[in-house]
């Protein structure tokens, strides 16, 4: 049966398109199965009315909205410029620069020296002798804080005076830690001797390093796949959260960039 | 640009000619969506179809070889973005379905119907397994040859001719009790 039906379904639609075809001839060719001939008599009916359907189309409106949408679609895809690198801003410069070197006065200095009263006792109040005078022990330190620098910051918690930056804490050092990777060091000695007179004029805190982290990661460029682009790196963990603070060659500008994003921005 | 050929026209669209493409689009745009109106059985996913269709035309123009014609090869790509959009409804009905399935309510639609939907044909075409639906809307609708149709499902003309035979008897089927059931409903009313 099986075999019959696959046979005679391959006739049938052969005589179908057979339109020369006399009933006769067909009812000879199907050896006169009247089953057979009732499928030809249901394709032929079946195929009648489908190509009796009447004709779709698309609307005018549909059409105009079709072209709209295909046109949209294929248009070249649009290119969205880097953001441009914002001019120099010493207070946000400063800001950053402020929490780094305040991790090195609250984790390195305070106790990689240890009892330095004088340098401990600087704040953006004091004379600019004094100011001078840290500025220099600062920078060295900057250099020399090793990743363990913040554990020595809290051995040494309660010797620690108010920060160097203002009343408020620069940053806790249970919660920043300065972690000197492979840098180019030099580098970073340049970049901060060249900003140190302005990190002691500053009154900042962790908190700000912290909304800056924030911003960078709502405003992540792509820029940072160019590592030749960084001239040093130094990464600081602020709040149990990871902020790498950089150097950039380019024009001796000065950015950070959060660890959790793989973009970076110029402040 | 009007005097150009398909074949002329594709060659360009491959190279991202957009006023190729605007013109070969207006030569086809209403056999693609009449396939895809067949097939989808649905205005709003024919349209739908139809907008991929095109898309996709432009995207893969280079892929056009030049062995078939253009409407075939723009039947084939229409074909197959018919189909996938077909399977990734049919995967989010069924990722939809609760555990529990109430008896289906003849009133209401399943995402497909629509008014052009009730008219008995379409429905019952909308019934046809897809691919014997492709190959009926191809050779019967269209009135494409076997040999075409074949070329645009890429299969062989046998398999053609099996997939039309059948889907005209489940369509001869499912469209007797389209009539019994609307009769039925008519005794029913009347009594």
């Amino acid at each position: 049966m099986a075999m019959h039906e696959h046979h005679e379904e391959e006739l049938i639609l052969d005589l179908r398109n057979d339109p020369n075809a006399t009933h006769a001839e067909i009812a000879a060719r199907l050896d006169g199965c009247e089953q057979c001939l009732a499928d030809l008599d249901e394709q032929r009916a079946i195929a009648a009315y489908l190509a009796d359907l009447e004709p779709v189309s698309l609307t005018g409106t549909e059409r105009a909205e079709l072209r709209t949408a295909v046109l949209a679609e294929v248009a070249p895809a649009q290119v969205i410029p880097l953001a441009p690198k914002r001019a120099w801003d010493w207070t946000r410069l400063g800001t950053v620069a402020a929490a780094l070197v305040g991790v090195v006065a609250v984790a390195g200095l305070f106790t990689t020296i240890g009892g330095n009263d004088e340098a401990t006792s600087i704040s953006s109040q004091d004379s600019a002798a004094a100011a001078d005078e840290a500025e220099s022990d600062l920078g060295a330190l900057a250099l020399e804080a090793a990743p363990s620098a913040g554990a020595d910051g809290d051995d040494s918690a309660e010797d620690q005076p108010e920060s160097a930056f203002g009343g408020s804490s620069v940053a806790e050092p249970s919660s920043l830690v300065l972690d000197l990777g492979p840098i180019d060091r030099t580098a970073l000695q340049s970049e901060l001797d060249r900003v140190r007179s302005q990190v002691l004029a500053m009154t900042e805190s962790s908190g700000i390093l912290q909304r800056y982290a924030d911003e960078v990661d709502a405003s992540c460029t792509a820029e940072l796949a160019d590592p030749g682009a960084i001239r040093a790196i130094v990464t600081a963990t602020v709040d149990g959260r990871d902020v790498e603070v950089y150097f950039d060659n380019v024009g001796g500008e000065f950015g950070y960039v959060s660890t959790d994003c793989s973009s970076y921005d110029i402040p | 640009m009007t005097d150009a050929t398909d074949r002329e026209l594709i060659a360009l669209v491959a190279q991202g000619d957009r006023d190729a493409f605007s013109e070969l689009m207006a030569r086809t745009e209403d056999m693609v969506f009449a396939v895809c109106m067949r097939i989808m059985g649905n205005r709003e996913t024919a349209r739908d179809a139809t907008q991929e269709t095109f898309v996709t035309l432009f995207r893969k123009a280079d892929r056009y070889k030049g062995t078939a014609a253009v409407t075939t090869w723009l039947y084939r790509v229409t074909v197959n973005t018919c189909y996938d959009m077909l399977r990734k409804a049919k995967r989010r009905q069924a990722d939809s379905l609760p555990d529990h399935i109430d008896p289906a309510d003849p009133q209401s639609s399943d995402g497909f119907t629509s008014v052009e939907l009730r008219g008995p044909v379409l429905a019952a075409l909308r019934s046809l397994p897809d691919e014997f639906r492709a190959a009926v809307v191809l050779r019967d609708v269209e009135g494409l040859a076997l040999t075409d149709v074949a070329e645009i499902l890429e299969v062989p003309v046998g398999t053609v001719k099996s997939r039309v035979f059948r889907g005209r008897k489940l369509l001869a089927a499912e469209l007797g009790n389209l009539q019994e059931g609307s009769e039925r409903r008519r005794n029913d009313g009347d009594a």
